[in-house]
């Protein structure tokens, strides 16, 4: 045994247990840590007063308020969310696809194909291509929130602030995304390309392009569905839409208010969610996947459906332009620009007393434990829920729950979960942040729990999804040697989606750490309630100097998460 | 008799995009046989074999596995009957990212319940690491456990699917094209190690070939299918040349259907088995 180890020591798994031995106790200490900084308190999460406060909210939400005037103001800040949201993604991609390719590292900063020659290991571009991929990680580690605060505070209340907010974020995130998806295509088909000659543009477009085609539209309708979320937040601070009446009614106390705006958020989002779904099968079908587009006729049915969807997009997209207040009257009203200059000299005198930084300190630590905290527990009940919302596609094995009793308990069963998944995923972590607050009181705890919450629902879907989208034959395989569908999840879909489950809990964390920068701005602890104080205050010259510290832990964090996740990606 | 088939049928879709798999098929196979089928592309081999294993129900006729109608079958039976056949495919039937060891375990998936599922996962048995240890020295694998799938090579991942048929402890192994994206030589290795461990443990051996050389010279009986009916039914020593020639050559005339579209069916099925019926009809 051990000779034949000897014998192929590049195959042999001696190396890569090293790391997994460190791994449990390691992370399993970082958490304790991060539970001990940020309060977790089982005993008050599972306590009877926070039942009691639970069920006294939920009693107050009812029945929700459906007067017409203001299923009228709902309705209108829901399109005006919507619209939001897609014109900011639209942007967003349009504007992405350009800075990801000049991101890629693989185009112009490493191996075979960004090299110009001359002994050199890039090309020219390189410099340019590092400069515009940090850059892109700096304007990223600004929390949409907080541009949208820095925008409300520079134009003033209404959806234009959230717009712009939430071009700026995502046109950053999409274009990381897009390089990513680029360096990650498969490279021997590339390398084929350049040796038969083929120039840089062209190996763009016949080799990286055709394969990232399907993560890329995948990734921006996956991108569209977390900005209408963040759309919907964004109103927190005074960027219109549905954050904002909800946080309107929230002052007021006016519950029944909320659970209408509420309804039509998850509403919405379910809408999205649907509009996704469809548009993703349809993009995905192709000739070579869908042996019935081999007929001709069928292939241009599917031509024409595909302009259909596109002009469609456009119809949408230039009525969406007005209410998502990208209009110019209100992006060149007159104090505008005025009021940005101003704003943006107090942004350049931050304040550095050591009392200050001292307390700015104690913050970040608190706000890195309730990220670590929120994405663990999140992640382990994601994945308590992925388990059940999985659905084999069956269509591939005629023999799975063949019987009707069989059939009709697994679909209870799988819509119970698909629903749970959806309502933790639909409510935004400021929301659960109101209800946790009233169930564990201010703090630390509250945003810990509300980002668990949150996460649960986000990763809970992207694993059943991952674990949909990996390769079926394996399963096939399985059932066909009298395995039941429970034991191919855990013995084929889980250890093969594994590596990007994990990747997907990695940049959830990532995220997570910036959500918990501003999970203060309704009383969730860590930097963010400082950040709104002072903004509220003017004292710019702290906002400025809170904004720094926001960005150094998330670019910290990924610098951290960096070697980890090529670590991971490794063993 | 291990299979009995009484003119099955296989359908996919319903009304205008039904198409004909497997068409009117009669077959009885005994315990022990060696079986090569040959057929060009698309003349339903794979379909057949899915049927075979369970996979796939017939539309039409009746598929008796061990005088039992598969269509008859409970769950619990179905399960049972696919413990009992192992089946290997021409790629892509493995875990890549997991090690050779945990898919030969998985190989045993079919006698675990749910504690041993998990249990196995984290930390196999003893007695079911020796059972998949020996399976693996039997196809000459024994010194690769603790690899991974991926960092083996084509014929040692056909080995590996091997292996994890034997953990199984199968009655019938269905092999569909094992051999088809490997080289010659490691076709040949790969096939005459499937023809002496179905010997030794007096299994029943039915395999679909590309290469009709090998075909010939490993198996005892030939089942020729063209267009999802069978073409003949012979045994190896019988077979005439010409009728062989006639198998492929059909298959590359124009008109020759691969899968037999009846786009003229009209009607409006009432449900996707209705459907399929019709469609054979």
């Amino acid at each position: 045994m051990a000779q034949s180890l000897a014998s192929a020591p590049a195959f042999a798994d001696t190396g890569t247990r090293f790391v997994g031995k460190w791994r449990l106790p390691v992370g399993l200490s970082l958490l304790l840590w991060a539970a001990w900084v940020s309060n977790v308190d089982l005993r008050v999460l599972f306590s009877k007063q926070t039942f009691a406060a639970l069920f006294d909210l939920l009693r107050r939400l009812f029945p929700p308020d459906l007067s017409l005037p203001f299923v009228k103001v709902a309705l209108h800040a829901t399109y005006t969310t919507a619209a939001t949201a897609l014109i900011a993604t639209a942007i967003s991609s349009v504007l992405a696809l350009p800075l990801g390719v000049l991101a890629s590292g693989r185009l112009w900063r490493t191996g075979m194909i960004a090299a110009d020659g001359n002994g050199r290991a890039g090309s020219w571009m390189a410099p340019i291509s590092w400069i515009v991929l940090h850059f892109m990680g700096v304007v990223r580690s600004v929390p949409d929130l907080v541009w949208a605060l820095l925008f409300v505070a520079g134009m003033g209340l209404g959806p234009t602030a959230g717009t712009l907010a939430l071009i700026v974020s995502y046109t950053a995130l999409l274009a990381r995304v897009y390089a990513d998806v680029f360096d990650e295509a498969d490279v021997r088909p590339l390398e084929a390309l350049q040796s038969l000659g083929a120039t840089r543009l062209q190996i763009l477009l016949f080799g990286i392009l055709p394969q990232s085609r399907a993560l890329l539209t995948s990734y921006t309708l996956y991108s569209f569905e977390c900005s209408v979320r963040s759309a919907a937040v964004l109103g927190f601070v005074g960027a219109g839409g549905l954050g904002y009446e909800i946080s309107l009614s929230m002052r007021l106390f006016e519950f029944p208010q909320v659970l209408t705006l509420l309804a039509c958020f998850v509403l919405l989002l379910f809408l999205v969610d649907v509009l996704s779904r469809v548009l993703r099968t349809k993009l995905k079908a192709h000739p070579e996947t869908s042996p019935e587009l081999r007929q001709d006729s069928a292939f241009a049915r599917h031509l024409r459906r595909r302009w259909l969807i596109g002009l469609a997009l456009t119809a949408v997209l230039f009525l969406s332009l007005s209410p998502s207040g990208l209009t110019r009257s209100s992006l060149l009203q007159g104090d505008t620009i005025h009021n940005l200059i101003r704003f943006a000299r107090g942004l350049f005198s931050p304040e550095i007393s050591g009392s200050f930084l001292k307390e700015i300190g104690r913050l970040a630590l608190q706000t890195i434990s309730i990220s670590i905290v929120g994405t663990a527990f999140g992640a382990a009940l994601g994945l308590l829920l992925a388990l059940p919302a999985t659905r084999f596609s069956a269509a591939r094995h005629e023999s799975l729950d063949r019987s009707l009793g069989r059939r009709l308990q697994s679909e209870a069963i799988f819509w119970t979960a698909r629903m749970t998944l959806n309502i933790l995923r639909a409510i935004p972590e400021l929301v659960w942040v109101l209800v946790c607050v009233i169930a564990v009181g201010f703090g630390p705890f509250a945003g810990a729990i509300a980002l668990a919450l949150h996460t649960g629902g986000v990763l809970g879907k992207l694993f059943a999804e991952t674990m949909e989208d990996s390769p079926q034959e394996q399963v096939e395989a399985m059932l066909a040697l009298g395995a039941s569908p429970l034991q191919c999840i855990f013995w084929a879909l889980l250890p093969q989606s594994w590596p990007m489950m994990r990747r997907y809990i990695l940049l959830r964390w990532d995220m997570n750490l910036r959500v918990a920068t501003i999970l203060g701005l309704v009383g969730g602890g860590g930097l963010g309630q400082a950040l709104y104080n002072e903004v509220q205050l003017a004292d710019f010259g702290k906002v400025s100097t809170l904004i720094a510290a926001v960005i150094v832990l998330v670019i910290g964090s990924e610098w951290l998460g960096q070697p980890s996740a090529r670590l991971e990606v490794q063993t | 008799m291990i299979y009995g088939l009484n003119s099955v049928g296989k359908a996919f879709g319903k009304g205008k995009h039904c198409s004909v798999a497997v068409h009117n098929v009669s077959l009885n196979i005994s315990q022990g046989e060696q079986i090569a089928l040959l057929g060009p592309s698309g003349s339903g081999k794979t379909t057949l074999f899915r049927l075979l294993n369970g996979s796939l129900f017939p539309s039409t006729g009746k598929l008796l596995y061990r005088q039992t109608d598969v269509a008859a079958m409970s769950h619990g039976e179905l399960r049972a009957m696919r413990r009992r056949i192992g089946s290997i495919y021409q790629q892509h039937c493995l875990v890549m990212n997991m090690s050779v060891l945990a898919n030969t375990l998985s190989g045993a998936l079919g006698r675990w319940g749910l504690v041993s599922t998990l249990r196995n996962l984290a930390n196999p048995r003893a007695a079911e690491v020796e059972l998949a240890e020996h399976c693996l020295e039997s196809v000459g694998l024994a010194d690769k456990r603790r690899f991974r799938c991926e960092q083996l090579s084509g014929g040692q991942q056909q080995r590996l699917a091997i292996a994890r048929t034997l953990m199984q402890e199968p009655d019938v192994i269905l092999a569909d094209e094992p051999v088809a994206s490997l080289d010659p030589v490691l076709a040949n290795e790969i096939l005459e190690l499937l023809i002496r461990l179905t010997e030794d443990a007096k299994l029943t051996l039915v395999t679909s070939l590309h290469q009709v050389d090998l075909a010939l010279r490993n198996s005892k009986r030939i089942v020729a299918l063209r267009a999802g009916q069978v073409a003949f039914d012979v045994p190896t020593q019988e077979l005439d040349p010409s009728e062989l020639a006639q198998l492929y050559r059909s298959s590359r005339g124009q008109d020759a259907p691969v899968l037999t579209s009846f786009d003229e069916s009209g009607g409006e099925p009432d449900g996707p088995e209705s459907g399929e019926r019709a469609c054979l009809r």
